[in-house]
């Protein structure tokens, strides 16, 4: 029997392909043998106990703004020795900064687990990786289909908005792996087109799931949905709401909700977060929620922004299925599109939205993972 | 007969924390070096510095020799290792040199300066950087009855706070406040920095007040045709010259330059060079520019540029583009005229009133907008060098002499 081995190698923690590592895993099972594994440098075994662990929550940021008072010593220091010591701060940062850039940084993955259970998939078992990093060539080799699943194609696509280890590990993955690949899904067809530039095989196209049971919650607030990063627009999402803020009746103005897993160069976004105390009370965070609360809130929010890229559209599909109006730019039925860069539109259309309600609309019938499990088996059959 | 006292600490401040000026500490050392120049020998024109409680004499020959300090050339380009080394020992230098800050400074008189009833004391830099400024100015005007003028750059930190750290923004906000009540005369370098006061100002409950406009000058002093070095640079580039921040929005140009080296080919889309230290909020950007090796060579940084550096850099460079989110002036685009050379430049906040009809402009939200703004000039050279015929024909500059002027009769 085909066992299907879930590669989680380069998977950040609590991410939305963590999510879908744990979901999609767990709808395999129903069908067929699955494995779940990471690369460190062999084939590893994982217990199915690191699966859930990935895609828990990571604790939030601190957001908390310390008191001025802190620099209460510092402030009675003379102003040249004040300046003195920012002075040496400043460069002994600059020193450091290039001391570390002579270094490789490390790849910022799972630990390695305790046991070192190795393993060695049979001939015709399937390689499912859900995100392009590092060397599997070997493994074709061997007889085992890969599969790139896709759950994150940013490091592929966009590296710039991606952590460098995982820039790095996707170009690795490129020249040693790409060359072996049997399949690519994609979950839309813009991440389809991004991957066909590279040469591999023509991707499928699936559509994800979203089947998590809404619950109901009073608070008015408009949710900015998804990932808290550079890829997620939130640089963009900050300057639409401060130009919100700009031009309409502060009372005017729900509030922001930004709800999703921290990703990479979000630490310009979570300072400015942190610098305004949450621009004042006219955004709040949810980050790095449980998937239960990342589906409350969209449920309760007024509308939905879904500012993606790549990836496979969890908070468009969520929130379609919580029957909220979404501005989104991940391409989908039901949702109106928005193209995040182009600030002033889509502060305009957030206006829009908020000064004329769209109409609620009929809940999407969720694809149960199950689904999503069946029609990928089916596409991967030999 | 009544005096101008310049206050000039934030110059000396800044020199003891950063190794090149910025836009404020420029103003400051160029409008001190034109008014000095109207009165060489000090009668009606003095500069100090803070010290504790009061203000000491320092000669303008010392302020220049800071100021100096501050732009001279920078190190060749170096191997990593010569880099990292010369940053450790100048880490180590400026540790030891901590110390030496609590004994008394040189270069100055002694004495505290002698202020009369009716003198003014101008206050030009950044005074939120000087944490006992309020009281001993409330001090002074008691004891002395002086006059104080404060000429606004921005007020930034109270409306923008994301983009401030919180400690210095609340700093600011204290420091403002506190001087809004002392100040007899609030001068402004925009038309847009004395709408945001006159606003400010209403939020607080105080009555609207009269505040003049000072047109800063154009250029720098210290890059005259004397100076010109080569910028080293063998291919067509786009400048921006700026502190790089969040702020400035340069991420929109590195967003820009990958659409267009993904639409148009490496060939054919010019090099970006930042020119401009690392500033606040820069992490983000620096980290892509790092993943895509700068955009496979296609942005070149330049972190320490001296001014004849800079002053090369404008001369050679095809246009500048200047982002900016907010600003309270908007200095590089002036900078840019003066050089004679084409702006495409931000239209929010005070920028366009820098540029007028001379300069470009593009909505900084808008990065389609923003693409197609740079591709009409990538698309049509023979445009663009008859726009810089006419920079050249129109441009009228503005000199730092006439800015004195300007602010003597401001304070007046």
């Amino acid at each position: 029997m085909t066992c299907c081995w879930l590669d989680i190698t380069g998977v950040r923690p609590g991410s939305d392909a963590a999510y879908m590592a744990l979901a999609l895993g767990d709808a395999l099972q129903g069908h067929t043998a699955v494995r779940v594994c990471q690369r460190i440098p062999g084939l590893r075994k994982e217990p199915w106990t690191a699966l859930e662990a990935l895609a828990a929550s990571p604790p939030p940021p601190d957001l908390h703004v310390p008191p001025v008072g802190r620099l209460g010593l510092a402030q009675r220091l003379p102003a040249p020795t004040r300046a003195a010591i920012r002075r040496f701060v400043a460069t002994q940062r600059a020193a450091l900064k290039a001391w570390a850039s002579m270094i490789h940084p490390a790849n910022p993955t799972l630990p390695p687990s305790e046991s070192e259970d190795t393993a060695a998939p049979a001939s015709g078992d399937l390689l499912l990786m859900l995100m392009p990093s590092g060397d599997a060539g070997r493994f074709a080799a061997a007889g085992v289909r890969l599969v790139l699943l896709s759950a994150d194609p940013t490091a592929l696509i966009r590296p710039d908005w991606a952590e460098p280890a995982a820039a790095e590990a996707a170009a690795i993955w490129l020249s040693k792996t790409a060359p072996h690949i049997s399949t690519v899904i994609a979950w839309s067809a813009e991440a389809a087109d991004a991957l066909r530039a590279y040469g591999l095989p023509a991707p499928i196209v699936l559509a994800a799931a979203a089947s998590i049971a809404h619950d109901a919650c009073d608070e008015d607030y408009v949710i900015a949905a998804g990932e808290i990063s550079e890829a997620g627009h939130t640089r963009h999402l900050l300057l639409a709401w401060r130009k919100l803020l700009d031009e309409m009746p502060p009372d005017t103005v729900p509030p922001l909700v930004l709800a999703g897993p921290i990703g990479p160069l979000s630490d310009d976004v979570i300072a400015q977060l942190r610098n305004s105390r949450q621009f004042d009370g006219a955004m709040r965070v949810a980050a790095n929620p449980t998937a239960a609360e990342f589906s409350r809130l969209l449920a309760a929010s007024r509308f939905v922004i879904a500012a993606e890229a790549g990836g496979w559209g969890r908070a468009t599909w969520d929130g379609l299925a919580a029957g909220r109006a979404c501005l989104s730019s991940f391409a989908a039925p039901g949702a109106t599109a928005i193209t995040p860069s182009k600030i002033s539109a889509l502060a305009d259309g957030i206006r829009r939205w908020i000064e004329t309600p769209p109409s609620p609309s009929e809940p999407m019938a969720p694809r149960g993972w199950s689904d999503v499990a069946a029609d990928l088996l089916k596409v991967l059959a030999p | 007969m009544s005096r101008l006292w310049v206050d000039v600490s934030d110059l000396f401040g800044h020199h003891g924390a950063f190794s090149r000026p910025s836009g404020i500490q420029r103003v400051i050392f160029e409008l001190g070096q034109a008014l000095a120049a109207t009165d060489p020998d000090e009668a009606r024109i003095r500069f100090v510095r803070a010290s504790g409680s009061a203000y000491l004499p320092v000669a303008w020959r010392t302020i220049a020799q800071l100021f100096l300090s501050l732009t001279d050339e920078a190190p060749p380009h170096q191997p990593p290792l010569t880099t990292a080394l010369q940053l450790q020992f100048e880490a180590l230098r400026a540790l030891l040199a901590i110390p030496q800050t609590l004994r008394p400074p040189t270069g100055e008189h002694g004495t505290p300066a002698a202020m009369e009833r009716g003198d003014t004391l101008l206050i030009l830099g950044a005074g939120w950087s000087d944490v006992g400024q309020v009281a001993r100015l409330a001090a002074l005007r008691q004891r002395h009855a002086i006059r104080i003028a404060l000429l606004v750059h921005d007020i930034i930190p109270l409306l923008r706070p994301e983009w401030s750290d919180p400690i210095y923004a609340a700093r600011f906000r204290q420091w403002f406040d506190g001087m809004l009540p002392l100040c007899d005369r609030l001068l402004a370098n925009s038309a847009f920095t004395a709408a945001d006061v006159a606003r400010y100002r209403r939020t607080q409950g105080l009555p609207d007040c009269d505040i003049p406009l000072i047109r800063l000058g154009d250029g720098f002093s210290q890059a005259g045709p004397g100076a010109e070095i080569s910028h080293g640079i063998n291919r067509p580039y786009a400048l921006v010259v700026s502190t790089i921040e969040l702020r400035k929005n340069h991420a929109l140009l590195v967003d820009a330059w990958q659409a267009l080296l993904a639409r148009h080919g490496p060939d054919a889309v010019p090099a970006l060079v930042f020119a401009g230290r690392e500033g606040a909020l820069s992490h983000d950007l620096m980290q892509r520019l790092h993943a895509t090796k700068n955009l496979g060579g296609h942005v070149i940084l330049r972190p320490s540029a001296s001014d004849a550096e800079i002053a090369a850099l404008y001369r050679g460079c095809s246009f500048t583009v200047f982002p900016s989110l907010y600003e309270g002036w908007g200095l590089p685009v002036a900078e840019s005229l003066a050089f004679g050379k084409p702006c495409l430049a931000s239209n929010a906040t005070s920028v366009p009133e820098v540029g007028g009809d001379l300069a470009s402009y593009f909505d900084p939200l808008d990065l389609g907008a923003t693409i197609a703004c740079i591709e009409a000039i990538l698309g049509d050279p023979a445009g663009l060098a008859a726009w810089e015929a006419e920079i050249r024909q129109d441009f009228r500059r503005t000199p730092w002499s006439h800015t004195a002027e300007g602010l003597l009769a401001g304070v007046a």
